[in-house]
């Protein structure tokens, strides 16, 4: 039994984060890192961290992906914790159906998450935490984007799957978000109808990277022990799933 | 980083924990009061004085289906920062049982986590302001069935129907309603009803211990630790 007043509950966690250059993984890495874990971020985007040690690495090619987790394990001096953030959100309607494109996020959305999640499984150590993200789309589904819903839903699946099979070494849970303030959402640029669909939710109003990386934060601390399976929304109340 | 972690920021925020003289509640309280926050403690039993002055917190004793106690207890509070409504009831109500004890268990059971949890809140709501949060303690069972349990089942599925419910109409104000689902957990409850269950069914705790964590959970989790309230 841990006694949260004293033992920190990220201090000195080796942790990857992949789509960490913007958004919802650049704001993972960062809290993770403020709260003392030792982060390596991925991302296909060059980028600069002071806080973490940035890598360049395109998810979708297997054999980098292995040297590279390869590198973070030896650069951190272990793995405890992945948290695959990295996404693409291509939209098309279904009578239009963009084939190539579905085809892209499949590559990152799914594939590159399983990688991920196949590669920390052989580098965790006594134990080990998988975070993905989701979306609050994998749940409600929306018009125009049934590709990428269809890869978050893909995500839940592979949480619960995972959290059975690599129980109990490996802890699996994904977070949901709705829509966050980030460059990908362009909150700024919506005309008011648009804004107002981002917005009906019972808090009214589009969520912050950071608190995604809260829960997050929740999900990967020593403290938290007996969740495994589970998703956790944060998205302001929307899908109440 | 301060100690506390994730627990961090509720120093001094001002907390109210329902059925906290034992069991999760206590647990939780703990929790809040290891993290430093402004504790008020609330049960039923007069044990909610001891427990309350060894957490350095203000025990209220009330019963939460009575609306003139909460009135009484609310007088007293003048903010609340986190309400935990966790208050509940759990006991056996099987389906065959014709005897006028099990109705009133089922209608009791019923009164305390569904219209106990509506009351609690209804009176305790308006000393959260923005930012405020609710959290209400619903259970594996709000997800699942168990038989022999339909009024505990039935009464924390309820729950989950309030959390949203409540999110709703609070969401707006910027208060946020939440529920946790907690497993298996060792309590003097959860141990009642055990036996209650090996009464009924004339099997071994341990067997029916056993296939309850099966289907609730993971069977290799399981096995090494077990749910216990902190």
């Amino acid at each position: 039994m841990v006694n949260p007043s004293e033992t920190l509950p990220h201090q000195g966690l080796c942790i990857v984060v992949t789509g960490a250059a913007s958004g919802i993984g650049r704001a993972c890495a960062d809290r993770l890192a403020r709260a003392g874990a030792h982060v390596v971020g991925f991302d296909i985007q060059a980028m600069e961290a002071s806080a973490w040690h940035p890598v360049t690495v395109d998810l979708t090619d297997e054999a980098a992906v292995v040297a590279a987790m390869d590198a973070a394990a030896a650069h951190l001096g272990g793995l405890d914790v992945i948290v695959n953030s990295a996404g693409l959100d291509l939209e098309s309607p279904l009578c239009a159906f963009d084939f190539a494109a579905f085809e892209k996020m499949l590559a990152v959305n799914v594939r590159g998450t399983i990688l991920m999640a196949r590669e920390a499984a052989r580098l965790f150590g006594e134990h080990g935490r998988i975070i993905n993200i989701a979306s609050e789309l994998g749940y409600l589904g929306r018009q125009g984007a049934s590709g990428y819903c269809a890869t978050k839903g893909a995500i839940l699946a592979l949480t619960r799957s995972w959290a059975r099979e690599l129980a109990p070494r490996i802890l699996v849970n994904a977070v949901a978000p709705g829509p966050v303030d980030t460059p990908l959402l362009n909150f700024a640029g919506m005309d008011a109808a648009q804004q107002a669909l981002e917005t009906h939710n019972p808090l009214r109003r589009i969520g912050r990277p950071e608190e995604v990386a809260e829960a997050v934060a929740f999900l990967a601390s020593r403290h938290t022990n007996f969740i495994t399976g589970q998703c956790i929304s944060v998205d302001g109340g929307a899908a109440m799933h | 980083m301060m100690a506390g972690g994730l627990l961090g920021g509720l120093a001094g925020r001002a907390v109210l924990v329902t059925g906290s003289s034992r069991g999760i509640g206590l647990g939780i309280a703990r929790a809040f009061a290891a993290a430093g926050a402004d504790l008020h403690m609330l049960a039923e039993d007069d044990g909610i004085f001891e427990a309350a002055e060894r957490l350095g917190a203000r025990g209220h004793r009330a019963d939460i289906t009575r609306t003139a106690d909460l009135e009484a207890v609310a007088q007293e509070i003048a903010h609340l920062d986190v309400l935990v409504n966790n208050a509940g009831l759990e006991l056996v109500t099987p389906l065959d049982d014709p005897s006028a004890e099990n109705e009133l268990r089922f209608r009791r059971v019923v009164e305390i986590n569904v219209t106990g949890t509506f009351l609690a809140t209804r009176a305790f709501a308006p000393k959260l302001s923005h930012g405020g949060r609710i959290i209400n303690t619903a259970s594996i069972w709000s997800r699942t069935a168990e038989p022999l349990f339909g009024a505990y089942v039935a009464s924390k599925h309820a729950v989950i129907g309030l959390t949203k419910t409540f999110a709703k109409e609070l969401g707006p104000r910027g208060i946020n309603v939440n529920a946790v689902c907690p497993g298996w957990v060792r309590t003097d409850a959860s141990l009642r009803s055990l036996r209650a269950m090996a009464e009924r069914t004339g099997r071994p705790e341990d067997d029916l211990l056993r296939e309850i964590v099966a289907v609730q959970a993971l069977p290799s989790i399981v096995e090494k630790r077990r749910g216990e309230p902190i």
